[in-house]
C-alpha cells in the first residue's frame, strides 16, 4: 500500500499529465485532512452508511423471507428461482429510471434501490446454503424432537451459516456500488447527500484531490468492513468451526 | 411388553413409475435389552427398516410398535446413530453437542445435574478429554463415540445403529464394536444395529435378521455363541460359514413369492451337534 502511494507521487512529480487531472499523492492526503477538518466528509459517510444500513437491513429481512417461502413451498422456489434468472443479471442501476418514477428522486429510490441490488446475490447465496444443509443433520434434529422454527433456528441456519456469510459479502459490496453510483445519477435533494454525491461535486468544482480523497474514504471503508466485520465474524464461527473451507 | 415389535412391515418407494420394493412383510419382535443384528446384501432394505423404525420414513403397509405405542414420526426414545461422519452439529464443541441433545430431552434438569451427566456419558465412550474440541478436530471413530454418547444421553428405549462403523478403517472399527458392547452391557439398551458385515454381526448380536434382496426376510437366527465371542473360537467358524450361505441365497431375488412363502428359517445359529463346543 506504501509502495502504491510511492508511485503514485513519483508519476505525479514527472508532470506526464496536467497536475489538475492527476494530482500528487500528497494533495491528495491534504485534502482529505481538510475535508475531514471541514467535517464535509464524516457527514457525508455517515449519511451513506445510514442508507446502506437501512437498504441492507431490509435486503436480508427480504431475503430470509423469501428463502422461508421457498423452503416451504416448492411453487415459491419455482417462482423464486424464475425470478432471479430474469432479474439477478439486471444490473441494479439500470431499474433507477424506473424507481426515480415511482418514487421521486430522495431518500427512498436510493435505500429501494440498495434493496434490490443486494437481495439477489444474498437469496442466491442463503437459499443454496439453506437447500445443502447436510440431511444427517436435520435427520439428527428430528430426531431430537426439533420442528419447525426450532429445527431452522438450531439446525438449518447455523449449518447454513458460511453461505449466509458469503452472501451478505457480496450483498455489502453490490449495496456500496448502488449507493455511490445513485448518489452520482441525480446528486440528492438539498443538503443530503453521501460519498457518492462528494465525488459528484467536487468533479463538478474540479477539486480533483477532493475526489481522489473521497475515493480513499470509500475504500478504507470497504477495508474496515471486512476485516474487521467479516473477518472477525468468520473466525470467531465457521474458521473456528471447521466449516469455512465448504 | 415387547420392546419392539414388526407387524408385516412392507415399504414400496415410487419413483416416477417405477415401483421399487424396499421391505416385504417384515416381522419380528424384540424383547428389552436385546442387541438385534441386521445383515443384508445391500439394496436389501436394510437401512429402510431402521429409517421406519426412526420414524424418518413411513411403512406402505404393517406397523411398528414400540413398547407397545404405534411409531408415526421420529422421538427420542429411538435414537439414530447414522453411517455419517458429519452428523455432529460443527458449531458445538464434543461436550456441547451432547448437551443440546441432553437439555431437548430433559428440560427439567437444572444445569449441573446436566453438565454431570454429559461428563458422564463422555466417560463412558473415553473421550472426557476431548469435551471441548469441535467435530472437525476429531477422528472419525472419535466423531461416531461422541455421536453414540449423544444418543445414550437422551436416554433411548432403543438405540439405532445404521452401519455407524462401515466408514472406518478396520482396526478402529474392531475397537468401536467391543467398545459398544462394553456400553452395551453396562447400559443394557436395546440395540438395533445394521451391517454387511458378518463377522460383526456374529461379534455382536442376540439375534441376526438375514434380509434378502426385495426386503423380505430370509432367516431370523438366535446367535447362541457363548459372550465374549472369539473369531478363533471352531463354533464361530460354524456360524459364519451358515451365514455366509445364508447371505449367498440372500443375494438372488426370490422367484415368485417361493422363497417367502416358505417363510424365514428360524434356528439358532449353531447346533449343539455342529459346533461341536459346549453350547447351551
Amino acid at each position: 500500500m506504501c509502495l502504491l502511494a510511492l508511485v503514485w507521487e513519483f508519476l505525479a512529480r514527472l508532470h506526464l499529465w496536467p497536475e489538475l487531472l492527476f494530482p500528487p499523492f500528497s494533495s491528495v492526503v491534504a485534502s482529505l485532512v481538510d475535508e475531514i477538518a471541514q467535517g464535509e466528509i464524516a457527514g457525508r459517510t455517515w449519511y451513506s452508511l445510514s442508507l446502506i444500513g437501512a437498504g441492507l437491513s431490509l435486503a436480508v429481512l427480504a431475503s430470509f423471507l423469501a428463502c422461508a417461502l421457498a423452503m416451504m413451498f416448492p411453487a415459491c422456489a419455482d417462482a423464486l428461482s424464475a425470478l432471479m434468472a430474469v432479474l439477478h443479471p439486471l444490473p441494479a442501476i439500470a431499474i433507477l429510471p424506473v424507481l426515480l418514477l415511482w418514487f421521486k428522486t430522495g431518500r427512498h429510490s436510493i435505500v429501494l434501490l440498495i434493496v434490490f441490488s443486494a437481495f439477489w446475490p444474498l437469496t442466491a447465496s442463503i437459499h443454496a446454503g439453506l437447500r445443502s444443509v447436510p440431511l444427517t443433520q436435520i435427520e439428527v434434529g428430528k430426531n431430537l424432537g426439533l420442528k419447525g422454527l426450532s429445527l431452522v433456528g438450531n439446525v438449518m441456519l447455523p449449518a447454513a451459516l458460511p453461505a449466509i456469510i458469503a452472501g451478505l459479502r457480496v450483498g455489502w459490496a453490490r449495496a456500496w456500488q448502488a449507493s455511490v453510483a445513485a448518489e452520482m445519477v441525480f446528486g440528492a435533494s438539498g443538503k443530503d447527500g453521501g460519498l457518492g454525491w462528494f465525488l459528484y461535486k467536487k468533479r463538478y468544482f474540479l477539486e480533483v484531490p477532493a475526489v481522489f480523497a473521497g475515493m480513499l474514504v470509500i475504500i478504507a471503508i470497504g477495508l474496515l468492513v471486512e476485516n474487521l466485520l467479516f473477518k472477525f465474524l468468520e473466525r470467531h464461527t465457521i474458521e473456528r468451526w471447521g466449516m469455512s473451507s465448504e | 411388553m415387547k420392546q419392539v415389535e414388526f407387524r408385516q412391515v412392507s415399504k414400496v418407494f415410487a419413483t416416477g413409475r417405477q415401483k421399487i420394493v424396499a421391505l416385504r412383510d417384515v416381522s419380528f419382535a424384540v424383547e428389552p435389552g436385546e442387541f438385534w443384528t441386521i445383515v443384508g446384501p445391500s439394496g436389501s432394505g436394510k437401512t429402510t427398516l431402521l429409517r421406519c423404525l426412526a420414524g424418518l420414513e413411513r411403512p406402505t403397509s404393517g406397523e411398528i410398535l414400540v413398547a407397545g405405542r404405534r411409531v408415526t414420526a421420529p422421538g427420542r426414545d429411538r435414537m439414530m446413530v447414522f453411517q455419517d461422519l458429519d452428523q455432529l452439529f460443527p458449531w458445538r464443541t464434543v461436550l456441547g453437542n451432547i448437551l443440546f441433545a441432553l437439555r431437548l430431552a430433559r428440560p427439567d434438569m437444572g444445569r449441573k445435574e446436566c453438565s454431570d451427566l454429559a461428563h458422564s456419558y463422555l466417560q463412558l465412550v473415553g473421550l472426557e478429554d476431548y469435551a471441548h474440541l469441535y467435530p472437525h478436530q476429531l477422528s472419525g471413530g472419535m466423531k461416531q463415540r461422541v455421536a453414540i454418547a449423544r444418543a445414550l444421553g437422551v436416554q433411548p428405549a432403543v438405540l439405532l445403529m445404521d452401519e455407524p462403523f462401515a466408514s472406518l478403517d478396520a482396526i478402529t472399527r474392531a475397537g468401536l464394536t467391543a467398545e459398544l458392547l462394553n456400553i452395551w452391557s453396562e447400559t443394557r439398551v436395546t440395540v438395533i444395529f445394521v451391517t454387511h458385515n458378518i463377522e460383526e454381526a456374529l461379534i455382536t448380536a442376540d439375534h441376526i435378521v438375514v434380509l434378502a434382496r426385495g426386503g423380505s426376510v430370509r432367516a431370523l437366527l438366535p446367535n447362541n455363541l457363548p459372550r465374549p465371542r472369539q473369531v478363533d473360537d471352531p463354533a464361530f467358524a460354524v456360524a459364519r460359514q451358515r451365514l455366509h450361505e445364508l447371505l449367498g441365497q440372500a443375494q438372488t431375488l426370490p422367484e415368485g413369492n417361493a422363497a417367502h412363502e416358505r417363510g424365514p428359517e428360524a434356528h439358532p445359529l449353531v447346533r449343539p451337534a455342529a459346533g461341536g463346543a459346549h453350547l447351551s
